[in-house]
């Protein structure tokens, strides 16, 4: 005699994995989401290492005015600082610059310019973190409103943003963008009536948005011209629902899984990809910091100052792999084909 | 010491053939050749093993690769190799490579006495490097090129020509002041006054010859014929080029000073990182960096290589930030001053890792008209606040322009802190190098201040003084003077005065002080100091005898660079 509640299966093994993990009969999706998602400890632990870089780069402007006394762009080439009981040049006269130590003042050491690098590191996190949010966000709202106008309306419509998507994909995207960034960091950009500056943080927001949008448009399409097949989109077009209630009534709520976890992978990407435009001279315009500009200044002082280099780097690796693996857990809980195996 | 390093070269050994000494020079080359072999007859009588290829490289590409529009250090140390004028400077190392010596004519100029008229004649049989003659005519075509392609060279001596300035505006017609004759291979220029440093202009790469087909755009993707000892070739711009042996080098220059150069080429690269060059070439992978190695990695280099394969030595240089005293605030006297006052030497030298020598003069200590003036503008921020407020420019928006390389960027950053410092509301502005003095040299880009470099084309105050600060030249584009104060008609009359004369007498020498000092008081600029150069070599090349440094145009004459 079957059990009713697999009645719709087409996996049993997956059944079984079901009874095993002891998924309660009639949670709604994003209760069943949350409540797998808290199961992955890793992912969560990643999650909160997150929340603390995010937390501390926040608190940046604390950390320069109260504890380190010194801003992110203040010069201090013919200073000294106090290391073991005497007072030691910040940059020596030969142009080394002090390193990390135990202290206030210039925990994580100098650069060349004779700035403290842990003020650096925490201003240049937020500028890295601002582009990687505001960019991901710059991309999912365009390659999601593309992506359900294409897939739902298709014809010359589909064609249209299929043609425009190829040709931003033919393009190498770190080329693309450093063309962009590169252009743009010298006359600015012109938007109507708006004018954003070369050296604003959001030519390298902007840019980044930009050729990111049909690696997630093109995906967002293809669900798009599949879930716009099932019965309830049909069901809602007999109930004499409109094409934009459909889109957004309809189609956004059974994308919205997918949007998110991309979203987060996009975030990830985005931050290496500020760093590398910005090691590259077309991201974030010095004096401004971000990791990337960071460690570009830190490449030709290696040998002496190898923590120029090392400590953005490192926090950009923390950040993104926080960010990776809790996408990754995002996924598994969420990921509707999950789903299908266990509830088909 | 350093006379050590010296390598005399093809003139000397004319001298002493002059002299009586051919039969022993004889012997002495060839035994010389015996002994180095592979010798193809380039390269004068130096010490020194003459083949091979050297591997050279640059942080940015050159900015051209073209005789009448290069205007670096970078582009020169290619370009003198390849395009020799009808004076050169000789490929010798200190003052004996400082003063200019026939190079594809036959003879140093007739000068008329008012001064204003100079006669040469094209040596016999000479051809471009594609093996076609070269005319007196490709001599006048090449220096309307100049003017035609509108060069930041046209900032120099060039439109002192009569004709060139109206040829200059409307690039028809020619220069109606240089007359040449093919058939007797006479050329005759005539300036409207008379210009001291003329026969220096002569010999610099901008009076390079080149066919007179060569159209008047940039060249640098396919660089030009010319009668140099070498050509450059296969260039890939922003990568790489070379410099291959000339294969119809005229056999009437050989012995000249135009025939120079022992090794049998160059590959030339771009590497980004210097500190990459550096490890390049301790691994003897690369042989020689055209900048200076980064900060850290000097005192590495110091103790291990001083005296063998490292060395540093001051430049004839000048180092400053430009203030444009045609765009606000810096059309203000008080706000240029306060620049002055404001800029701290001893920060500025660790920042770009110790090798800057304070200064506050325009001329560097080693050229004619030097003076040791005492600091107008000893640092003092509290002075330049006050003088910012007396302007009334307190939060004023500059835009501080620089370019990427390192330390210069880093130097940039340092100046916009310390105009915010000051009361100014400053953001920096970085542009690639290889476009960098083409964009701040465009009068209309209207560039407010930033930094800039002038390493000495030629031994003359001129060279520093009338290019980058008389307001007659300020032009469209391709300037050199970033202080655009084109409305200075004393300081223009009083420069062009001393530019005039023929000879630098002490009396000539005291004006050019004088006017140093003028400009230091004007403030159009803010002079930090000069720099130190290194040399710095692989373990291939023979630094003792072929080190090429202390060159007078600019650092390194790569003619000289032989491998042991």
């Amino acid at each position: 005699m079957p059990d009713p509640s697999t009645e719709y299966s087409f996996d049993p093994a997956a059944e079984v994995a079901e009874r095993e993990v002891g998924e309660p009969p009639g949670l709604g999706p994003w209760r069943l989401a949350a409540r797998r998602l808290r199961r992955n400890r890793v992912a969560l632990g990643f999650l909160a290492l997150f929340f603390l870089i995010v937390a501390l780069c926040l608190a940046a402007p604390l950390y320069a005015d109260h504890v380190a006394g010194i801003g992110p762009s203040d010069n201090n080439l013919t200073g000294k600082v106090e290391r073991g009981g005497e007072q030691r040049d910040v940059v020596t006269p030969d142009g080394t610059p002090i390193g990390p130590g135990f202290g206030k003042e210039y925990l994580l050491g100098a650069d060349a310019n004779g700035r403290d690098v842990a003020v650096r590191l925490l201003y240049g996190g937020r500028n890295s973190l601002f582009v990687g949010f505001m960019s991901a966000l710059i991309t999912t709202l365009i390659a999601t409103a593309l992506g359900l106008i294409a897939g739902y309306f298709r014809g010359k419509t589909d064609l249209a943003t299929r043609t425009l998507f190829d040709i931003l994909w033919s393009f190498p995207v770190l080329l693309f963008a450093i063309a962009l960034g590169t252009a743009l960091a010298v006359g600015g950009l012109d938007l109507g009536p708006i004018h954003i500056a070369g050296n604003s943080i959001w030519i390298p927001t902007l840019v980044i948005g930009f050729v990111l949008i049909p690696y997630l448009g093109r995906p967002i399409r293809g669900q798009v011209l599949s879930l716009r097949e099932k019965e309830f989109v049909q069901a809602a077009e007999a109930s004499g629902m409109g094409p934009w209630r459909i889109i957004f009534g309809e189609l956004l709520p059974n994308l919205s899984s997918t949007i998110i976890v991309f979203t987060t992978l996009i975030v990830a990407n985005n931050i290496i990809l500020e760093a590398g435009l910005s090691f590259l001279g077309a991201g974030i315009q010095p004096p401004a910091p971000s990791w990337g500009n960071l460690i570009a200044n830190g490449v030709d002082r290696l040998v002496t100052a190898p923590h120029l280099a090392i400590v953005p780097g490192l926090a950009i690796v923390l950040t993104v792999l926080s960010l990776n693996v809790f996408g990754d857990g995002l996924r598994d809980a969420l990921d509707p084909r999950a789903k299908l195996r266990l509830r088909a | 010491m350093k006379s050590d390093r010296y390598v005399p070269e093809g003139g000397h050994v004319s001298r002493m053939l002059k002299a009586g000494f051919a039969a022993l020079v004889l012997v002495l080359a060839s035994l010389t050749i015996a002994a180095c072999g592979d010798d193809d007859g380039g390269g004068g009588g130096g010490e020194g093993k003459t083949g091979g290829t050297i591997k050279i490289a640059h942080s940015s590409f050159p900015d051209f690769l073209d005789p009448a529009l290069s205007y670096t250090v970078d582009g020169w140390q290619a370009l003198l190799q390849a395009y020799p004028g009808l004076l050169v400077f000789p490929h010798e190392s200190g003052p004996e490579g400082a003063e200019p010596v026939p190079g594809l004519a036959e003879d140093m100029p007739e000068v008329s006495e008012d001064g204003r008229t100079y006669r040469l004649r094209l040596r016999d049989n000479l051809r471009f490097s594609d093996g076609s003659p070269i005319r007196a005519s490709d001599f006048k075509a090449s220096i309307e090129r100049i003017l035609e392609a509108d060069s930041q060279g046209a900032g120099l001596g060039y439109t002192s020509i009569e004709g060139a300035e109206e040829f200059l505006e409307t690039k028809e017609g020619g220069i109606s002041g240089i007359e040449v004759d093919d058939d007797t291979r006479e050329i005759t220029i005539r300036l409207t006054e008379q210009r001291g440093p003329f026969t220096y202009e002569l010999a610099i790469p901008f009076a390079g010859i080149v066919p007179q087909d060569t159209p008047a755009t940039n060249q640098t993707r396919n660089p030009p014929p010319g009668a140099g000892r070498y050509v450059i070739d296969n260039v890939r711009v922003n990568r790489s080029y070379e410099l291959r042996k000339n294969p119809n080098f005229s056999p009437s220059l050989e012995g000249t000073a135009v025939d120079a150069g022992k090794a049998d080429g160059f590959d030339v690269s771009v590497i980004r990182s210097v500190s990459n060059q550096v490890t390049q070439i301790v691994n003897n992978d690369l042989d020689f960096m055209i900048d200076n190695p980064p900060a850290d990695r000097v005192g590495e280099l110091r103790g291990q290589y001083e005296g063998e394969r490292f060395r540093q030595f001051t430049t004839p240089s000048t180092f400053y930030f430009f203030m444009n005293s045609e765009v606000p605030p810096f059309d203000d006297l008080k706000v240029r001053q306060a620049v002055n006052y404001a800029i701290d030497p001893d920060a500025i030298n660790r920042v770009q890792g110790g090798v800057i020598e304070e200064v506050n003069e325009t001329l560097p200590e080693a050229v004619p008209g030097y003076r040791d003036w005492p600091d107008l503008y000893p640092h003092d921020v509290n002075r330049a606040r006050a003088l910012i407020r007396e302007a009334g420019a307190e939060g004023d928006k500059v835009t501080v322009w620089g370019n990427p390389e390192n330390p210069t960027q880093q130097t940039i950053e340092y100046y916009a802190d310390v105009l915010n410092d000051i009361g100014l509301d400053a953001e920096v502005r970085i542009v690639p190098a290889e476009t960098y003095f083409t964009t701040i040299g465009d009068r209309s880009s209207r560039v407010q201040t930033g930094w800039a470099n002038w390493f000495q084309d030629y031994p003359h105050p001129a060279n520093f003084i009338d290019v980058l600060v008389n307001p007659d030249r300020v032009v469209a584009t391709g300037n050199n003077n970033y202080s655009y104060n084109a409305d200075d008609e004393e300081l223009a009359r009083k420069i062009n005065e001393l530019a005039a004369e023929p000879e630098l007498t002490d009396e000539v020498k005291d004006g050019w002080a004088e006017v140093d000092r003028e400009i230091q008081e004007k403030a159009y600029w803010a002079v930090y100091g000069t720099r130190k150069q290194t040399t710095f070599m692989s373990e291939r090349m023979d630094f003792e005898n072929c080190a090429g440094d202390e060159y007078a145009v600019g650092t390194h004459d790569w003619a000289q660079f032989c491998l042991k």
